[in-house]
């Protein structure tokens, strides 16, 4: 490389001041103001015709973008509130539920309480007036037999004394001995 | 004819300003149409064309959806918004302002660039060289840069708060003039930085490319086969350093973009 150095820095001979001289300082001034010039006009063309539609449409997607996934929480945000609803009155239901079947519990558990109770005072009544009819078909048969111990005695003691006594005379003493054998 | 090589390098990497192709003077300026203001009117050109072109559907509908070229141009754009304007100027209605022109910085350059590297332009009257290695264009740029500076400072701050930011708040009195002194100096070498390097770049890759094809000819006393493989090696490196120098064209175009936005966002928000 080195011989390349030397010539570039040797330049273009004695009478120009050398090539990085004169990249440096050559006169030119008229580009600056052309590409001062060609800047803006491309700057103003590019921002009328491309930069200022694309950013437009950038920014209306960006905008569609954004409330496209606002109105998507939005939609997640009202469906969790009727999930939650949902739950809610699942929920409720489910008590209630419970509530009726409690109740429902209650309420035979009272009837069978109350048909034992009636049950029980029916059997009572029952078994009271089996005792009353006991106690009168006790009476009656202690009365028949009583009759029929007078009639038999009465005749077993006419037979035995056959004497004719007065059958209602004869009577009416048995009777008088039998109420005094009661007493 | 005997041309140095320094004179066939100087040929391509700088303007052809003893061969206008339109010779025009105005108030004592050259404003002659030289291939350098070709080169940057074919970029411009070409640019302003592509742009329209890709971002032809949004003018018809704002919501159209990208496709081929237009995405690229909406990468371009959201990337310059997104990771140069917005961490630099800041969001919102500085970002509207500042972006299209940030964005026509990048892509601009870029353009001239690449078109710079484009061999075939050799074929076009005063072409083949890249506008963007010479300083008087990269200096024009920079001076908008400058005024671009002093426009944000003076349209956040006013007139007179963008002149007082130069000094920074809570500086003893016994300093401030040397602070102003460093203020003022680096205001005006942020430009100059930008100019210097841009230029620099954008010729130093040609003229290692130039003189890597001079290898042979530098060689001359060589014989012809060594010559001829001198050329073949020559060949293959400078398929390399063309491939670096796409890389250089995107790395200058995107740091004098960042840069740019650096300072207009330092005349924005002076306290960072």
């Amino acid at each position: 490389m080195l011989p390349a150095v030397m010539i570039f820095a040797s330049g273009g001979g004695g009478e120009s001041e050398g090539w990085l001289g004169r990249w440096l300082l050559s006169y030119d001034f008229g580009l600056s103001i052309w590409s001062i010039i060609t800047f803006f006009v491309v700057l103003a063309v590019l921002r009328w015709k491309a930069w200022g539609p694309l950013t437009a449409a950038l920014d209306a997607r960006e905008k569609s973008i954004k409330e496209s996934l606002e109105a998507a929480d939005r939609a997640k945000a009202d469906a969790d509130k009727v999930s939650q609803d949902y739950d809610e009155m699942i929920r409720k239901a489910r008590i209630e539920a419970q509530e009726i079947v409690a109740e429902a519990k209650k309420a035979g558990e009272k009837v069978k309480n109350d048909i034992e109770a009636k049950a029980s005072s029916q059997a009572d009544v029952i078994v009271q007036q089996a005792k009353v009819q006991i106690e009168n078909e006790k009476t009656a048969a202690l009365k028949e037999i009583k009759t029929l111990v007078v009639d038999f005695s009465l005749d077993v003691a006419g037979k035995l004394i056959e004497k004719n006594l007065d059958a209602d005379d004869n009577h009416k003493f048995v009777e008088q001995t039998l109420t005094k054998f009661e007493g | 004819m005997h041309e140095s090589l320094g004179d066939i390098i100087l040929h391509h990497v700088t303007n052809g300003l003893d061969h206008p192709l339109v010779s025009l003077h105005f108030w004592g300026i050259d404003f002659s149409i030289t291939k350098h203001v070709v080169m940057l009117w074919i970029s411009a050109f070409l640019l302003t064309s592509i742009a329209i072109l890709a971002t032809r559907r949004y003018r018809k509908n704002i919501d159209a959806q990208p496709r081929g070229l237009s995405q690229i141009f909406e990468m371009l754009i959201e990337f310059i918004r997104d990771e140069i304007v917005k961490p630099n100027i800041g969001t919102g209605k500085e970002a509207r302002l500042w972006t299209p022109m940030l964005t026509t910085f990048f892509a601009f350059i870029l353009t001239c660039n690449f078109i710079g590297l484009i061999p075939f332009f050799d074929f076009v009257p005063g072409g083949s060289s890249t506008v963007t290695g010479n300083l008087y264009m990269t200096g024009a740029l920079a001076v908008i840069t400058f005024l671009a500076i002093i426009t944000a400072g003076v349209m956040k701050h006013g007139f007179i708060g963008h002149w007082k930011n130069l000094a920074p708040h809570g500086v003893p009195i016994a300093v401030l003039p040397l602070i102003i002194v460093i203020e003022v100096f680096g205001m005006f070498l942020r430009p100059i930085v930008l100019m210097v390097r841009l230029g620099a770049n954008m010729t130093a890759g040609h003229i290692g490319m130039i003189a890597i094809f001079a290898l042979p000819m530098i060689l001359s006393q060589l014989p012809q086969g060594a010559q001829l493989g001198v050329g073949f090696v020559a060949v293959l490196l400078n398929t390399g350093i063309f491939f670096l120098e796409i890389i250089v064209s995107l790395v200058q175009a995107y740091v004098f973009t960042l840069l740019s936005s650096v300072f207009i966002g330092m005349a924005i928000n002076p306290e960072h």
